[in-house]
């Protein structure tokens, strides 16, 4: 049982992650309507620049902060003048300039911070606690607590925040939205803000419980968009948490009870598997 | 019909020329060439024709190749069998991938192709009774056909380049008939091709077919070339470089894969050389030829020679049309 347990754990913190990679893809997906491919990368440039500004002898709150800005800044750049800028071209172009962006994303991380994995910090000065027989990082409490604060201000930006309402109703019909007077590529440029902030925050959040490294960032893209259809057939907020929860105790499970050199075959064939009985997500409606 | 066999005799006779000029090295570098030709073809049948993205050629290639492979050397069987074999393997696999997800468009199809092109570099990796894991299958017999053993370059250069050629004009003809025009039609609206009558789930899965039969035919010769299959040879990054190729080629024309395959055959050379800035310029590359050159260097002669038309054009004014 406390295998179990300790598996479940594990997923959960995981998962708690995908959620947020997946929710980016959502919101990307939704106001520009192309498949974010760098999403996973997001997470790798949040990480690798808080390391950054930690060397330069910041407190890790405020080095935390100034990282997630810069990379929004970049991120923002880049796809403005890309992706948004051609997004009337044929999706096959927008699919390959996606793809470069992350490759680019990569490459600028190769370059600046090197080949080789890098340590962060914890949070906090203890590493695990213990509840009854488990054994709890406190890095994982503080990635689901950051998430659960992330989700909580989400939700307040697209119900209340009259910029969330906005977005909420570009996606839903980008003509309409457009004359009711929102201005769409300000609203394309949020999004990709949104995702960008979104998951170089979770990506400082995540990066003590492993290695930084330049090229994992694929593999987040991933799951997070395995998350993503699952949850909610790439189109629902709250279902792309909960595939992220989903994902993560499948790739846990997977790992505790089969073999990790499988985890990805389990999890594609999961997807493939899905997109075609239920391509609107679990949640959503068939 | 006739100019496009003219411009093939001319490009046959400079490459037999060229294999009696060629070192060895430079004769290899041309036979890689012409199984990246066949790759690309089936590529260009399924970008151009049916303008879907497919991100898991490789996995095509590895099926063709893996397939022969393993018969070859576990079980003895003549190679030219073995290809035979591996060629079939990779139309039934596309055949069953077809049927499961060509009912998927645009977005979800590139990502679900991803998803098999990821599976596939696992089980590679990950399945060492079967494909030998990381260290791959070694030993690989030459092609023997008759008593004809395809051992030095020379001899393989001539058979490769015999049979891009061969697959070339095939997939002339096929953009040429009523089998291409479907396609195209089903390329430009869906909805109308379905209207008038043609079976767009059948046509679309007898060109992934068509597009498996290329990769995998490529792919088989490959580990029979190097006597040797490496996870290495299909991964992930070879599916984006063929697409990519095929792009910087031209996609919407069968001679752009003449250009496309050298592109392909050098790029990763000239990766080599770049390091660590590789990456960068990788994506670069991504970004910018999609945004600006969509139509490839096909697509570059193309509004060259209409320029120069247009000028020609401009001095005779009674309007004659040069084209023939």
């Amino acid at each position: 049982m406390e295998v179990f347990g300790q598996i479940l754990i594990s997923g959960l913190s995981n998962g708690a992650i995908y959620g947020v990679i997946a929710f980016g893809f959502v919101v990307v997906f939704n106001v520009i309507g192309t498949l974010n491919f760098p999403q996973g990368m997001y997470l790798l440039l949040g990480a690798f620049f808080a390391l950054m500004f930690l060397e330069l002898g910041l407190p890790l709150p405020l080095a935390a902060i100034v990282a997630v800005i810069v990379v929004v800044i970049i991120v923002a750049l880049f796809t403005r003048f890309t992706a948004i800028h051609m997004r009337h071209k044929e999706f096959s172009a927008l699919v390959l300039v996606m793809c470069g962006l992350a490759f680019l994303y990569e490459g600028i991380m190769l370059l600046a911070f090197g080949f080789y994995p890098k340590p962060f910090p914890a949070f906090s000065e203890t590493i695990v606690v213990q509840l009854g027989e488990l054994f709890i990082a406190t890095q994982s409490i503080w990635v689901i607590g950051i998430t659960v604060v992330l989700g909580i201000a989400l939700w307040y930006f697209f119900n209340r925040h009259i910029y969330g309402k906005a977005m909420r109703a570009t996606s839903q019909n980008p003509v309409a939205a457009r004359l009711i007077g929102v201005n769409i590529k300000t609203m394309m440029t949020l999004s990709v803000i949104l995702s960008a902030g979104l998951g170089a925050t979770a990506g400082i959040a995540v990066a003590p419980l492993s290695y930084v490294i330049y090229n994992v960032g694929w593999m987040l893209t991933m799951r997070g968009f395995v998350a993503a259809v699952i949850g909610g057939g790439l189109t629902s907020y709250v279902g792309a948490f909960v595939g992220g929860l989903v994902v993560g105790i499948i790739e846990a499970v997977t790992i505790g009870y089969v073999t990790s050199m499988f985890k990805d075959v389990v999890l594609f064939g999961i997807l493939i598997v899905l997109l075609i009985l239920r391509p609107n997500g679990l949640l959503g409606k068939r | 019909m006739r100019k496009h066999y003219v411009a093939l005799l001319v490009i046959a006779v400079i490459l037999a020329v060229l294999s009696f000029v060629l070192p060895i090295s430079e004769q290899r570098t041309l036979v890689f060439i012409a199984l990246f030709v066949l790759t690309l073809i089936g590529q260009v049948i399924f970008l151009g024709y049916t303008g879907q993205i497919l991100l898991c050629q490789a996995t095509f290639m590895a099926i063709g190749g893996y397939g022969t492979a393993i018969i070859t050397v576990k079980y003895g069987v003549p190679s030219i069998v073995g290809i035979l074999f591996g060629v079939v393997l990779g139309i039934i696999f596309a055949y069953i991938i077809g049927m499961i997800i060509l009912r998927l468009r645009t977005f979800y199809l590139a990502i679900a192709t991803l998803a098999i092109a990821l599976i596939t570099d696992a089980l590679l990796k990950g399945w060492i009774s079967l494909t030998g894991g990381y260290s791959g299958i070694t030993g690989i017999p030459p092609i023997a056909i008759g008593g004809l053993v395809f051992e030095n370059v020379n001899l393989f250069y001539g058979l490769a380049w015999i049979i891009a050629f061969i697959g070339w004009l095939f997939a002339l003809h096929l953009g040429r008939s009523r089998f291409g025009r479907a396609l195209k039609t089903i390329k430009g609206n869906e909805m109308v091709a379905s209207s008038v009558g043609i079976n767009v789930t059948k046509y679309k899965v007898t060109a992934l077919m068509i597009t498996g039969a290329y990769a995998a035919l490529s792919g088989a010769l490959m580990v029979h070339f190097m006597g040797l299959a490496l996870p290495g040879f299909f991964s992930i990054e070879e599916s984006f470089l063929i697409i990519m190729a095929a792009i910087l080629g031209g996609a919407s024309s069968v001679y752009g894969v003449f250009l496309a395959a050298p592109v392909l055959e050098y790029l990763p050379d000239l990766f080599l050389k770049l390091g660590d800035y590789k990456l960068i310029i990788y994506g670069l590359l991504f970004v910018l030829v999609p945004m600006y050159f969509m139509d490839g260097l096909v697509g570059l002669v193309t509004r060259l020679a209409r320029r120069v038309h247009k000028i020609r054009l401009k001095n005779y004014p009674s309007g004659k049309t040069i084209a023939g």
